[in-house]
């Protein structure tokens, strides 16, 4: 059985963006403005495409067995939403 | 690139929405992951919303939704915040498109944001009692305006100049 340095959604969020910022940022900010960056936590790999469906398919069917944490580039989150900050309280990433 | 319509049916022009009980223009649409025909929801149109699916954690659980992973949003204070993401199958009227469905573990609305309208290729049009979602290539100004065709309009039809 194989095991994963990761337990929980947080860490996979956390590691993506740390991932994102120490290895690609610089360079996609230059190169890929605006695309959507799924990034594999297990691997460090990234697949960038137009569209969020685009690069989060590719992932996983490249590895479909990868966490993939999803980034645009030159943003900070990969959505937009018009709710508010109650909504960002979530029992599942405290 | 790979193609995200398993569309199989033609296309209907005019889908017809309805406001849901706090006067949100709603439409009905069919969710599904992988296994099984999926389940109907009311879903809020929501143009706020830069994505495809946003939905109740909870309410996903029976659809068997295949796990992507995590994404970040930005909310409308200029916050973040982090969830989990998924693929999942939209139905409606007949027409099919996979997308990522954000998974809100704290909410119990279910959004459809604008990525479902560039996927679907509809655009919106509500007024006081009607909410249309009409095919992009089909819009009213194209059906009615000659000009908006690419075609020369008729020039007595166009509105005179004004002298100063």
């Amino acid at each position: 059985m194989s095991t994963s340095p990761i337990s929980n959604p947080k860490d996979a969020a956390d590691l993506g963006e740390k991932i994102y910022q120490d290895r690609y940022k610089a360079v996609y900010e230059l190169e890929h403005p605006g695309k959507f960056v799924a990034i594999n936590v297990l691997t460090e790999a990234t697949y960038i495409a137009d569209t969020p469906e685009v690069a989060l398919e590719n992932a996983y069917t490249a590895s479909p067995e990868g966490i993939f944490h999803l980034i645009q580039v030159g943003h900070a989150g990969a959505f937009r939403v018009s709710y508010g900050q109650s909504s960002s309280v979530d029992w599942l990433f405290q | 690139m790979q193609e995200h319509s398993v569309s199989a049916t033609a296309k209907v022009a005019v889908w017809t929405g309805f406001f849901n009980n706090s006067g949100s223009p709603a439409l009905k649409i069919r969710l599904s992951g992988p296994f099984g025909k999926g389940v109907e929801f009311d879903a809020i149109l929501d143009t706020g919303f830069t994505g495809f699916i946003s939905m109740p954690l909870i309410r996903a659980l029976p659809l068997g939704l295949v796990l992507y992973g995590t994404t970040s949003i930005e909310l409308a204070d200029g916050s973040k915040a982090t969830k989990l993401t998924a693929k999942g199958m939209a139905t409606v009227e007949g027409e099919k498109k996979v997308g990522v469905v954000i998974l809100e573990p704290s909410s119990n609305e279910l959004l459809l944001g604008m990525a479902f309208l560039r996927l679907f290729q509809r655009a919106v049009f509500v007024t006081q009692n009607t909410v249309l979602l009409v095919d992009e290539s089909r819009t009213p100004d194209m059906d009615n305006k000659p000009e908006l065709q690419g075609e020369a309009a008729d020039p007595s039809e166009l509105p005179k100049p004004t002298e100063p």
